[in-house]
């Protein structure tokens, strides 16, 4: 069933989430023109949304594509956000820290990362993630148990190997 | 949106583990929004995309009755087809080389028609007098196919105009100049905003003026400029014509698709740039380096900034049209000029005088004759008691 959705409204009540969507997967600078995008893609396909999911998850999947099709054009597919160290403390005391958290993401397949990315940073359900990126949901929760799986590895084990070999 | 992490399978070592990295995650860093002004704007410039009745009831069956998974939908479809066509084809006649070619040929002439329609229309958005010159081409096209191809609307027309403007690349800036003489000024102003609301376009300036005009004296006028979305300049022109009588029109287009491609190839080539120096600068070592890459690079983001915004404001130009038009009232028909001397003209206006006070003294007497029954009674009665009154007194 064909619902009809107004996309200005849309843009209006939900522009700064989906922005903040597009600066994690592009960075800042690019994040404005993705953003747009998305939006103007789902504006001229406004007739195509089904009602099925939400509006904001569909405008999300619009936008991930986006995201995807700006970094393989530009060639930066392997992009990472920066992440904030915890104040008062110094990033090499702490095993988890940014860089090593960019690597070990960096590590993971694009599958993993984008679940991954999905729940812990925009906050997705696992219903809501199933819809933005048209999987089943126990693909989400199977993708996530071991891209998790993966992550502690890469962060404790390995870099505790390393640590233990020096 | 609440997040719930399935962590079973995990020992509570492990499990304490992930929920570090889940905090460290959730510290990236998150810019100040912006640019939303400029989507609302370009959201408002965009035209909506007019869906077919038919093919949104059956998008909308399809949505109900096939699965939702693309692959598992393709799937149904090409087995409803392969049943179909088994069902309906003749044993033994299924899928004939020479069917084949004839259909290939069939259609391969069905494309050559659309093609030689498509190209025409791009001929017509990309000629400087589009509107009235691709009428004839457009005809001229058709002439041969007429009963097969179905006639477009104008409405259709314009959106496939701006289609095939948009496949081909082409970048079209147009704009109009037009005057047009009115009864009432106000009015077809707010006709004139109506319309341009209607079209998703936007009334950019408006200066309402009192001018004069030698033969009827003061007359009332407005300047207009309208922005309206490329796809419907056609269309808004021929509203604004049928609001009153065009005393002037003039429209103009020009191609600036060399250089909107020019500006989308030098940004491009920039951006390249801008990578390669940030490369550079992970492998820079001393602090001289690093201050000399980095100003380089500033040149080159702030060449970037100069070039996005200047192709922005082509992609505005080339979907907004501009219509400055100028509504003047209409010149009152001027007082017949009597050329006679003024007595005449006193002695026709007593005359006049005359035979007005004589119509209407006609018209009371006539009122009083037929009102006589009423009124001429009392009166004699009166007049004979007055008089015998008169009498008595004088005997």
């Amino acid at each position: 069933m064909n619902a009809s959705i107004d996309v200005a409204k849309l843009a209006k009540a939900h522009y700064d989430a989906v922005f903040r969507f597009c600066a994690v997967r592009v960075g800042a600078d690019r994040a404005s023109d993705a953003t747009q995008e998305a939006f103007l893609t789902a504006h001229r396909n406004a007739h195509t949304f089904r009602g099925g999911s939400a509006p904001l998850t569909w405008v999300l999947g619009i936008a991930l594509n986006e995201c995807r099709r700006l970094l393989r054009k530009e060639g930066r597919e392997g992009y990472l956000p920066d992440f904030a160290e915890p104040a008062g403390d110094s990033p090499e005391s702490r095993l988890v820290n940014s860089e090593v958290l960019k690597s070990a993401l960096a590590r993971l397949s694009e599958e993993h990362r984008a679940v991954v990315l999905l729940h812990e940073i925009d906050g997705l359900t696992q219903v809501e993630i199933s819809e933005v990126l048209g999987i089943p949901i126990g693909t989400v929760k199977s993708r996530l148990h071991h891209a998790f799986a993966a992550l502690r590895k890469a962060i404790y084990d390995d870099t505790a190997r390393k640590e233990g070999v020096h | 949106m609440k997040s719930n992490l399935v962590l079973d399978g995990f020992t509570p070592e492990e499990a304490s583990e992930i929920n570090e990295i889940r905090d460290a995650l959730r510290r990236v860093e998150r810019p100040e929004p912006k640019g939303l002004d400029d989507l609302l704007a370009k959201l408002e410039a965009e035209p909506v995309k007019e869906v077919n009745p038919v093919v949104s009831k059956v998008s909308s069956l399809s949505n109900r009755f096939l699965p939702s998974s693309p692959l598992m939908r393709w799937t149904a479809v090409a087995a409803v087809a392969v049943v179909f066509g088994i069902l309906i084809t003749p044993t033994g006649q299924v899928g004939s080389i020479g069917e084949k070619i004839a259909s290939a040929q069939e259609s391969s002439s069905v494309e050559g028609v659309a093609t030689t329609s498509t190209s025409s229309k791009v001929a017509a958005t990309a000629g400087s007098a589009p509107a009235d010159m691709a009428e004839p081409s457009r005809k001229r096209s058709f002439a041969g196919e007429a009963d097969s191809i179905p006639r477009t609307s104008k409405a259709q027309a314009d959106n496939l105009s701006s289609q095939s403007q948009a496949n081909f690349g082409l970048a079209i800036d147009r704009s109009a100049d037009m005057e047009v003489r009115v009864a009432d000024v106000p009015k077809t102003v707010q006709a004139i905003e109506a319309e341009a609301k209607v079209f998703k376009g936007f009334v950019a300036s408006s200066d309402q003026f009192r001018d004069f005009d030698p033969s009827s004296g003061e007359i009332a006028g407005c300047n207009m400029e309208l922005r309206i979305p490329t796809v419907h300049f056609d269309r808004m022109l021929a509203k604004i014509g049928n609001l009153g009588e065009v005393f002037r029109k003039q429209t103009s287009a020009v191609d600036i698709t060399s250089e909107t491609v020019d500006t989308e190839a030098r940004l491009k080539a920039l951006r390249a740039e801008e990578q390669q120096l940030m490369r550079v600068m992970d492998q820079t070592r001393t602090v001289k380096e690093i201050l000399l890459v980095r100003e380089q690079l500033s040149d080159v983001r702030q060449n970037i900034e100069a070039m996005d915004a200047m192709l922005k404001s082509l992609k505005t130009r080339a979907s907004l049209s501009t219509i400055r038009v100028t509504v003047r009232e209409r010149p009152k028909s001027p007082k017949p000029v009597n050329s006679e001397s003024w007595s005449n003209d006193a002695f026709n206006s007593a005359k006049e005088s005359l035979i007005l006070k004589a119509q209407n003294f006609g018209k009371w007497l006539i009122f009083a004759g037929v009102y006589s029954p009423i009124w001429l009674p009392p009166v004699l009665i009166g007049v004979y008691l007055y008089r015998r009154s008169r009498k008595q007194s004088q005997s």
